[in-house]
Parts: C-alpha cells; sequence; structure tokens
C-alpha cells in the first residue's frame, strides 16, 4: 500500500511539473516576440548589400576588367605579375628589333654600290666599289648615299674614256707622240735638276 | 509564406523587390533569432546578417518553393554561430529575484501573454544550460510548432538526433522548472 501511495505521488509531482513545462510553454509560445524598428534593419541590410556594390564601380580599374574573372588572390596577383614581365620583354624586344634593323639600314648604303657595280658590269667598277664597301664597313658610321656613289662612279667612267681616246690619240700620231715624249722628257730632267 | 514570384525578381537583383522580402521574411527570421538567443538586439543583429546572406547566396536556391526551410536553416545556423561568439561573454544574469520575478508573472493565471523583455529573461533562463543543437530543436519544435520533418531539414539532423535533442532539452528546462518556478 505505501508502496502505491509513493508511486501516485511521483506520478503527481510528474504531472504537476509537465503542467507546469505545458503552461510555460504555452505563454512563450502566445508571446510571439515583435520586432521594433524594421525600416532600419531595412535599411542596414540594404545599404550592406549596395556598398559593395558602390566600391566596384569607384575602384574599376583596368586590372578589374582584364582580371575580374580570377577570384582568387594570389592567381589574380600572379597574372598581372606575368603580364607585366611579358609587355616589358615585348617593349625590350622590340627595341633590339630596332636597333637591328638601323644598324642593317646603314649596311644596305654599302650595298648599295654593289648594286651600281653590277649595272656597270665594268670590272675596274667592281674592284673600286668593293673597295669603298670595305672601307664603308671599316669606317663604321661613315655612309655614303646610293646617288652620290652613281654620280662619282659615272664621272669616273667619264675621265676613263676621255683617257683612253686621248692615248689612242697620241698613239696615231707618231709627231704628236715624239712631241709629248721630249716635253716629258724634258719635265723630267726639271724636275730632276730642281 | 512568400510569394515565388517575389523571389524570382529578387534573384534577378531587384533591389525593390528584395526590401518586400526583408519586410516578410524578418519577422520570422526574428522570432526563431530571439526564442534562440533570448536577446532582441542580437536578435536584430542575425536578421541583418540573414537577410544580407539571403541577397547573396539568393541565386543558389533550388526553388522558390524552398525558400522557407533554406531561410530557417541561414537562421539557425546564424544562430549557433552567435551562440558560440557568445559562450565565454554569457553572464549570470539571473539572480533568484529575476526568477521571482517571472514566476510570479507565470503564477499568475491572467498572464497569458508576457512582455518582450521578460520572454527573452525566461528564455535565456530556461535554455542556458541547452548545447546549441537542444536549444534549436527546442524553439523550432516547441516554440516554432515545426514538425520533426521540417526540423530535420532546417537543421540537418536525423530524426532520431531530433528527438533525443528535444528530450533532453525538455528534461533540462522541467529541471529549472521545477527548481525556480
Amino acid at each position: 500500500m505505501p508502496g502505491r501511495r509513493l508511486e501516485k505521488c511521483c506520478k503527481n509531482i510528474s504531472e504537476m511539473d509537465t503542467n507546469k513545462y505545458n503552461s510555460v510553454i504555452k505563454i512563450l509560445r502566445r508571446s510571439k516576440p515583435v520586432m521594433t524598428g524594421t525600416d532600419k534593419i531595412e535599411e542596414r541590410v540594404l545599404n550592406e548589400i549596395q556598398l559593395p556594390r558602390k566600391k566596384q564601380v569607384e575602384g574599376f580599374t583596368l586590372f578589374d576588367y582584364l582580371f575580374g574573372w580570377v577570384y582568387i588572390g594570389w592567381i589574380r596577383k600572379s597574372l598581372i605579375t606575368v603580364s607585366f614581365s611579358l609587355i616589358a620583354l615585348f617593349i625590350y624586344q622590340q627595341l633590339l628589333i630596332l636597333k637591328r634593323i638601323d644598324m642593317l639600314e646603314n649596311q644596305t648604303s654599302a650595298a648599295g654600290g654593289q648594286f651600281v657595280r653590277m649595272n656597270q658590269a665594268d670590272p675596274y667598277n667592281i674592284i673600286t666599289t668593293d673597295n669603298l664597301a670595305r672601307l664603308r664597313l671599316k669606317t663604321g658610321r661613315m655612309a655614303f648615299d646610293k646617288r652620290q656613289l652613281e654620280e662619282m662612279m659615272n664621272s669616273y667612267n667619264e675621265m676613263e674614256h676621255k683617257y683612253k681616246d686621248l692615248i689612242r690619240i697620241i698613239e696615231d700620231d707618231p709627231e704628236l707622240k715624239k712631241l709629248l715624249e721630249e716635253k716629258l722628257s724634258e719635265n723630267n730632267k726639271k724636275k730632276f735638276n730642281l | 509564406m512568400v510569394d515565388p514570384e517575389l523571389i524570382e525578381e529578387c534573384r534577378k537583383g531587384d533591389l525593390q523587390n528584395f526590401r518586400k522580402l526583408i519586410g516578410i521574411s524578418s519577422p520570422f527570421v526574428f522570432s526563431v533569432a530571439f526564442r534562440m538567443l533570448g536577446d532582441e538586439e542580437l536578435a536584430k543583429d542575425v536578421v541583418q546578417e540573414t537577410m544580407i546572406t539571403v541577397w547573396k547566396k539568393l541565386k543558389n536556391i533550388r526553388s522558390a518553393e524552398s525558400y522557407k526551410t533554406w531561410l530557417y536553416r541561414i537562421v539557425v545556423n546564424k544562430c549557433y554561430d552567435f551562440l558560440r561568439k557568445e559562450k565565454n561573454n554569457i553572464e549570470e544574469r539571473a539572480d533568484l529575484k529575476t526568477w521571482e520575478l517571472i514566476s510570479n508573472k507565470i503564477s499568475d493565471t491572467s498572464a497569458s501573454v508576457i512582455e518582450s523583455n521578460e520572454t527573452a529573461t525566461l528564455i535565456s533562463l530556461l535554455t542556458r544550460k541547452l548545447s546549441p543543437k537542444q536549444k534549436s530543436v527546442f524553439v523550432l519544435s516547441d516554440l516554432e510548432e515545426m514538425t520533426p520533418e521540417e526540423i530535420s531539414e532546417i537543421t540537418g539532423m536525423s530524426k532520431r538526433n531530433i528527438k533525443a535533442n528535444l528530450h533532453y532539452a525538455r528534461k533540462k528546462i522541467g529541471e529549472m522548472l521545477q527548481k525556480y518556478i
């Protein structure tokens, strides 16, 4: 009998606890929390959302445009560094090429003499232009204009023709030859005397 | 709960519609956060952070219909974060006087509803000894009146786990009630 009483008592206590729990939960359910200052929170949320957009627009650079698709910071930085290196290398190569072109341009003025030589088809010209070309290469910065070289070669050829004509005239006329020889020997004697 | 078209508009990046969505979603978010944290200001912070996360990740949502569950999942996770942060900062706010005041209020048969600050204090007192999981299960099940299926979807816990956590939560709360009220 006392055991039953104790059981009943415990059951009553348990029921009391359950009732207490239920009543508290009921009160808590009914006391639904009401949020105040919804507008403020709305504004704060919208400001937070729009802030990254504004920052993005303000800080938009060429790098963002070019590398904006890379989201990992260190990869983006590496790409920027590599692109900078490539641009620098490209500029250096261009400068090197320009320098080479300039050097080759100077060499072509010497090769221009050979062009004149080929047109003249004269063994004498060949030797002369070769010598001039060699002289040009040795002297380095001394440059010949192709037109000037041509003029010089023409005048030289003209002079050579005149010289050959004169020799032929002298050989054809024995009297003239004799007279000239006498004059030349006289001149030589004078030089010797001096 | 929320019009799927409204969610679709927000997914497209429409801020005006998102303002509406904040208005509709905030009370639910606040209710869960308030009951889990037992602090009005912290709950407001959770609302703010939750809505920012919603905006950022709304594009990832599978369908507009799953919005409610997804929203609750974010809130619960945010509350976990806050509880973890606040773990070391929780002050022993409740003294016997506070318990007495709350007890009197509850014992008053005419009082079917209590004030917001009283609710916060009561929840804070009752759930102080609960783990974050037990807290979330208790709030979602007993206060938000959700089914175990819904809770499972929100928290990612199995139904058995939910049942066990709820049992321990109720037991601890029962002990507190027996002791102080």
